[in-house]
């Protein structure tokens, strides 16, 4: 019985791995299959059998141009690059005026400076350049570029280096100045859009912990959604954001956990 | 002159504010070559004879020329400017020809790059001039008898060099005469009188220069080799040309030349490949590894990518490759810590593959330094160096992107110290509805003593879409100056 069980699991595991590969998710040669993905929001961690976002594979993020966004993106990618690994940020090379990435920013929602090696290129073909070519070592874990432009070749370019290593790709359409970035079709595993709220209604009139609008736009095996939700924390979570009432913030009740009276 | 001077400070016979020449048999007489500042300043000038020269200044020093030396010394000189260029040719007797093909960008642009030469001989004690231009001849035109702009600029390049005198051309001082004799002064002159006239009156070279000058005509330069490093060396029977033949050239010599660093233990840190032309051009590819590396597919690899800057023209004949820099590496050993090295390995190979693509200054990582000031806080550093001993304290607050300079901003503020009420940045207006702060931050008066007293006091806002800014305000109270700093998420 435990025999035939076991060889049950067995095939199950087989049959799902299989459709990955036709799916092309977590690497072609299945360097990336056995783990599992990056948990960062249960309802969005449901969508993919891994439990999470799947890894090997070209994931892109958007925003609505401001630089607003652009550090919330910068937030979203560096939350779940922190919990990867060793992470190759690509950037732009800003000589004055520049918006860059700071560090202790990033620290904050859980990426490491011992984890971050960065590459600034002048142009946004030279970071896709770049990125190609770090999705080609395994010794990193995930290879997050900003960029304005990305067109079908490249991100196909992108993916296809991803597969073959089993390195995560994450694009971030993040302009340093207010402007608009036009999305055509690409070839990614998932594409995001992160927007800021404004922090919700509280009685004491400080900034807490920032809110976004997170919508999973569209994905390879079809899911789609939207959530409000908390900006990371110090380990690279997000949370669903509490509901209001009465002007105080009430936390959900996790399971075998009562609400204290009062 | 300048070369001279370090025997003359050997001899203890060094007095830079004194008239001092150096002098030379010319046909029949001793007449100057090369005067120093103080010389100068008495009116002493080269190709005056010595003899006038003593007239116009009595107690002027006099020290023979010794061409061998100044040529060892040139040649010296030569071999420390090869940090700028693989290609790197020594002009007697008193000049540097740098080939800056495909190496300006390593130094911010080609003004940079002639301002950083400069400063660095200056640093060294030696006086110089510095031009860059379409090819050595103009270059070697521009440094010695060029006005201001040391670079110039390709469009601008043929009309300057018309300005200037027939010196210019690198003619001897007997033609220049003659051609004087004719009235004709300038570059420009020469170059429009009718080309069929010149060589049967002045001689064939007159052509080639003004060829050259122009790059009608090619310029031969011999590149200087690095001494003492380990090297490989290629000659071709028939000129190669194909990508596929220059692949393969590759692959033979890193093979040749990682098997003799292998023979004595050490690693290559930078690599020069210099192809040599059938027409007597050469060209160069220069790598470089962040740590000691003999690995010939990593390094063949590194070279490879760098093979569309190489012309091949008619074809290449000769190949060298060198390895001008080389460390210490002991044979690999199977270690209990064995995944740590081949980590660093990789990582290795991973920044080399960055560095060729990007340039070296591209490549970093973000080291935390112990500083309240927040554009001091994170500074780029070696992208091998892993290992950091300070932190970020975790409970303040800090924005994911950081703008640099600061921004300013316009601020209406109810109160003086209050907490801004609307600013207006980047063209925009923004109200603002949550504000948090102040943390104040002072200025660091042991690292710049301007900053004594100074006071940034940063508030964390956020407006009516929920977008959330860093600003600062500066000052005193009544003339506060406010500035945008960072963007949270």
């Amino acid at each position: 019985m435990a025999m035939e069980m076991a060889h049950k699991i067995n095939a199950f595991t087989a049959l799902r791995q299989r459709i990955q590969r036709l799916e092309r998710l977590g690497g072609a040669e299945g360097r990336a299959l056995d783990r599992k993905g990056v948990p960062f929001l249960a309802p969005v961690d449901r969508l993919w059998p891994e439990q999470g976002l799947p890894l090997g594979c070209l994931h892109e993020a958007g925003s609505d141009g401001s630089l607003a966004g652009t550090a919330a993106l910068t937030a979203f990618a560096a939350a779940l690059a922190g919990r990867l690994g060793t992470v190759l940020w690509c950037s732009k090379r800003t000589d004055s005026h520049g918006a860059g990435f700071y560090g202790p920013g990033l620290v904050q929602v859980g990426l490491k400076p011992a984890q971050l090696l960065a590459v600034t290129a002048p142009a946004d073909t030279a970071i896709l350049g770049a990125m190609e070519e770090g999705l080609r070592h395994p010794i990193l874990a995930c290879v997050v570029g900003e960029v304005e432009r990305l067109d079908l070749t490249a991100s196909r370019r992108l993916q296809l280096a991803a597969e073959k290593s089993g390195v995560t790709a994450l694009v971030l359409r993040a302009p340093l100045r207010r402007k608009r970035v036009e999305t055509g079709p690409i070839a990614a595993a998932s594409r995001w859009r992160v927007t800021v709220l404004p922090a919700a209604p509280h009685v004491i009139a400080e900034a807490g912990r920032a809110r976004w609008r997170l919508e999973l736009l569209s994905s390879r095996n079809g899911a789609t959604g939207e959530w409000i939700v908390e900006a990371p924390d110090a380990q690279g979570y997000l949370r669903l954001s509490a509901p209001v009432g009465d002007g105080f913030a009430k936390a959900p009740a996790a399971p075998g956990q009562r609400l204290a009276a009062g | 002159m300048d070369l001279r001077k370090r025997r003359l400070r050997q001899a203890n016979a060094w007095q830079p504010d004194k008239p001092f020449v150096i002098a030379a048999l010319e046909g029949q007489q001793h007449s100057v070559v090369a005067v120093n500042k103080a010389a100068a300043a008495c009116g002493i000038a080269p190709s005056m004879a010595v003899s006038r020269a003593r007239v116009i200044q009595p107690d002027v020093k006099v020290e023979p020329a010794r061409a061998s030396e100044d040529a060892r010394a040139l040649d010296r000189l030569a071999i420390r400017a090869l940090r700028y260029s693989p290609l790197v040719a020594p002009c007697p007797p008193d000049g540097l020809w740098i080939d800056a093909t495909g190496v300006t960008h390593l130094f911010g642009g080609e003004s940079a790059m002639v301002n950083a030469i400069t400063r660095r001989l200056r640093a060294v004690g030696l006086t110089a001039r510095t031009a860059m231009a379409g090819n050595p001849a103009a270059a070697w035109a521009w440094s010695r008898y060029g006005r201001d702009n040391p670079v110039l600029a390709p469009e601008a390049e043929g009309q300057a060099l018309e300005t200037l005198s027939l010196h210019a051309l690198r003619l001897p001082q007997a033609t220049v005469q003659a051609l004087r004799h004719i009235g004709l002064k300038t570059v420009g002159d020469l170059k429009r009188i009718p080309r069929a006239t010149i060589p049967m009156r002045f001689g064939a070279d007159v052509l080639l220069r003004l060829d050259q000058a122009f790059g009608r005509a090619p310029e031969t330069i011999t590149p200087i080799l690095p001494p003492a490093a380990k090297r490989r060396h290629m000659s071709f029977v028939e000129p190669i040309a194909t990508p596929e033949d220059l692949n393969r050239t590759i692959a033979l010599l890193t093979d040749g030349l990682c098997a003799d660093l292998e023979k004595s233990q050490e690693g290559a840190l930078k690599l020069d490949l210099v192809f040599a032309r059938v027409d007597g051009q050469s060209q160069a590819i220069r790598i470089a590894t962040a740590r000691p590396s003999r690995d010939a597919r990593h390094l063949g690899k590194l070279l490879t990518e760098k093979l569309p800057i190489v012309d091949p023209g008619f074809g290449i004949e000769a190949a060298t490759l060198t390895a001008w820099r080389v460390g210490a590496l002991q044979p690999v050993q199977m270690e209990t810590d064995g995944r740590s090295a081949a980590a660093e390995r990789d990582m290795g190979e991973l920044v080399d593959r960055l560095v060729n693509r990007l340039g070296v200054r591209n490549v970093f990582r973000i080291k935390p330094v112990a500083s309240d000031i927040p554009e001091r806080a994170a500074v780029p550093a070696n992208p091998m160096q892993v290992r950091q001993q300070t932190e970020w304290p975790r409970n303040l607050t800090r924005p994911m992107r950081l703008l640099s300079p600061p921004e300013p901003v316009t601020v209406i503020a109810l109160l003086p110290d209050y907490p801004p009420a609307k600013f207006r940045w980047r063209d925009e207006t923004h109200s603002v509805c949550i504000a948090d702060g102040p943390e104040r931050i002072f200025g660091e008066w042991w690292n710049a003593p301007r900053e004594v007293g100074e006071v940034r006091d940063y508030f964390r806002v956020e407006n009516d879409r929920g977008e959330r800014y860093w600003l600062f305000r500066t000052g005193s109270e009544l003339e506060a100056r406010w500035y945008m700093h960072g963007v949270f998420a």
